[in-house]
């Protein structure tokens, strides 16, 4: 089981946000999950990643066997965990470029390999950034400042890509972009599909997954998952909205 | 007591350093003129009240640690020294260099092979003050063992820059520099004064900058001297109509700074936009104060002071602005924002507005915060530690003061002084 979930409960400024969550991810695997604004979808995918604002009450996550939440936020990226933000943030005077080759090198040092100099990394990047249809000028840029919402998405692909984690937490990356950016973020996904990596897709609009079919869905209400099944579950969220569904 | 001293220690430190500079001037052999104006400024300081917590201008600016030194005049007796380390970032242009006050032929250009329409001659002393001397200005003037003045023709544009190059060499020395940079009409020049060393000491600088019409200046400082050393100076700009005067500033050094920049704007539609970038640490004091007075119509002032500041260290700034009866349309911006690094720093930022003149805009805000937890958590998911994180953001808040600095060199030189300052400052 590459993430293994189970009873897990955290609270954020005294007030519980999940409530005994349970979730089981293979390797390769994509999973959706969907629920109303509130249930507590982007606590889940914080707590995945460390976010020190949450205090975990109970439970376990484990990542490929390893306990996640005795990790420091860097360790879990550097064990290849990667949260996508629902908000980017913008961090004036590091230029993206700068972020990006430390973000890897931080990476890569942790496992063990060796730094990548300036030529190499530039390589790299430019391929990725070819890949995800983003022009040269993303890199001199401060990172995310004066970004417009779709540009701060595609530099988060960006990282994913260029981080190549196990597991990929995008937290609503769909949400306020155009068809296009949109677009750019799905084949981003799809592209980084394999055997090995896994994603959980965040949303609660159906339309990335009209472009990255999922194999699970899962409803997340009230701090937990309620539901789990295929993509007969969004028809089903159309049809009776997510209370009558959670209440079913 | 370690923390203070009782009122005769203070008059016992200015006694001493009254008898020091006085045998020291007896041993001098300058000209009537320039033995004259050191111990007229010497005759004052003898009189005059030493700088104390009591008064406004130096309540966060505490002298104690200075009162206990004992400090030294070197001379340079012709001996080897080594001044490579300030010149390891070479700079291509006109250097200056000096060693515990004394010029230094060995590590400066020819003074007879100097650019045409540069003229480097002796101090005009005649030059009047623009302010009321403190009691460590007239020990400034009392103890200048070097200065230059350099006249940049009319219409000459310096295409290398003049750097003035001071370094510390020999433990707890005093040493006390004036320049006077004097641009003619159209005439246009960037001035860079690094001040370095390894020794604690007391470092005075005077430099007056004028600037006639159409002229352009850029001053370049680096204040990087040893972390247990004193440095004051005092820098007054004048502006004529339609002249240009940038600064950029990066401050790093001493145990206690204190860098006065006073910017007078004379002409009509002449502009001054200065930048300084600051970093306090440990039990450091950066004090910076800017006085700008706009007396002339349409002319623009553009101000911004970035403070990190960590350990026990204090940031403080006092500006001024002065717009006169008659400055109408003056455009006048100041801005101060203090990082704050640990929960001991401190920042104490006063900024003041007087205007008498109509149809100005005139602007100042302080800011004073600690780094962005959000910003941290987006590097460290990246998987980026938590100290570097932090370096990262606050770095990019100095260095972003001074991402304009228009010799490249120089700039990539700031990057990696500000990197490297900050880096000790996170591991402490
Ligand atoms: N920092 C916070 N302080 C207080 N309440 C929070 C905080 N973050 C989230 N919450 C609350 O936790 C609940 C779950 O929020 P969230 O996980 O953002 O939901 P979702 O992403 O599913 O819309 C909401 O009731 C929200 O108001
Ligand atoms: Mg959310």
């Amino acid at each position: 089981m590459l993430l293994h979930v189970e009873n897990l409960q955290a609270t954020v400024a005294d007030k519980a946000v999940l409530k005994g969550l349970n979730l089981q991810l293979k390797a390769g695997e994509v999973h959706a999950i969907m629920g109303p604004n509130g249930a507590g979808k982007s606590s889940f995918a914080s707590v995945l990643a460390g976010r020190e604002d949450y205090a975990v009450t109970g439970g376990a996550a484990l990542l490929n066997g390893i306990d996640l939440l005795d990790m420091e936020a860097e360790e879990r990226a550097q064990a290849g965990l990667f949260l996508a933000f629902q908000y980017p943030v913008e961090i004036p005077g590091v230029s993206n470029k700068l972020f990006l080759q430390t973000a890897l090198n931080s990476i890569r040092a942790a496992q063990g390999l060796p730094e990548l100099d300036m030529f190499e990394f530039s390589q790299l990047v430019q391929e990725k950034m070819k890949m995800l249809g983003m022009r040269q000028e993303f890199l001199e840029r401060a990172v995310n400042v004066g970004f417009s919402g779709g540009e701060k998405k595609r530099n988060d692909m960006l990282q994913m890509a260029l981080l190549e984690p196990k597991l990929c937490i995008l937290d609503e990356t769909d949400s306020g972009l155009d068809i296009d950016a949109l677009k750019a973020v799905a084949q981003g996904v799809n592209a980084m599909r394999s055997p090995e990596r896994s994603f959980v897709l965040v949303t609660h609009y159906q339309r990335l997954l009209e472009y990255v079919a999922p194999d699970v869905v899962h409803i997340l209400y009230q701090g937990r998952i309620v539901k789990s099944g295929g993509m007969e579950l969004i028809a089903q969220i159309e049809e009776l909205g997510y209370d009558a569904l959670a209440a079913a | 007591m370690t923390h203070s001293l009782l009122p005769n220690q203070v008059e016992q430190a200015q006694n001493r350093l009254h008898d020091l500079v006085d045998e020291w001037i007896q041993k001098q052999d300058d000209v009537e003129l320039v033995q004259s104006h050191r111990l007229e400024a010497l005759a004052r300081f003898a009189v005059i009240d030493m700088p104390n917590a009591r008064h406004e201008d130096w309540k966060y600016t505490r002298l104690v640690s200075l009162w206990k030194q004992d400090l030294v005049l070197p001379s340079l007796q012709g001996q080897q020294v080594p001044i490579d380390s300030a010149l390891d970032w070479q700079i291509m242009g006109v250097v200056l260099s000096f060693v515990d006050g004394h010029f230094c032929a060995d590590a400066s250009t020819s003074l007879s092979a100097l650019p045409d329409g540069l003229v480097v001659s002796a101090l005009d002393y005649n030059v009047a003050n623009h302010h009321d001397l403190d009691a460590i200005h007239c020990l400034a003037k009392a103890s200048i063992s070097a200065g230059y003045r350099l006249t940049i023709k009319a219409n000459t544009a310096l295409q290398q820059p003049i750097m003035i190059n001071q370094v510390g060499v020999h433990q707890d020395a005093l040493q006390s520099l004036q320049f006077q940079v004097v641009l003619e009409e159209n005439a246009s020049a960037t001035v860079i004064e690094v001040q370095q060393g390894a020794v604690g000491g007391l470092i005075l600088s005077q430099l007056t900058v004028s600037v006639a019409a159409n002229g352009q200046c850029t001053h370049l400082l680096w204040q990087d001297v040893d972390a247990s050393a004193h440095a004051f100076a005092w820098r007054d700009v004048t502006l004529a109509r339609d002249a240009r005067f940038m600064q950029r500033s990066l401050l790093v050094g001493g145990l206690v700074s204190r860098q006065q920049l006073t910017v007078n704007i004379t002409g009509e539609n002449a502009e001054s936009n200065v930048a300084t970038g600051v970093i306090a640490l440990g039990k450091q004091i950066q004090d910076v104060r800017t006085h700008t007075r706009h007396a002339c119509l349409n002319a623009r002032s553009q101000q911004l002071h970035r403070f990190a500041i960590g350990g026990r260290a204090n940031g403080v700034f006092h500006g001024d602005i002065l717009v006169e009866k008659g400055a109408d349309k003056t455009d006048a911006n100041m801005a101060t924002n203090n990082l704050l690094l640990s929960p001991t720093a401190q920042a104490n930022s006063k900024p003041q507005l007087e205007i008498y003149a109509d149809d100005v805009r005139c602007t100042h805000g302080v800011t004073s915060g600690t780094v962005d937890d959000a910003q941290i958590f987006y590097l460290r998911a990246r998987g980026i530690p938590a100290e570097k994180a932090k370096l990262m953001i606050s770095a990019a808040f100095v260095q972003a003061a001074l991402d304009d600095v228009p010799v490249e060199a120089l700039r990539l030189a700031w990057q990696q002084a500000i990197a490297d300052k900050l880096q000790q400052a996170l591991v402490a």
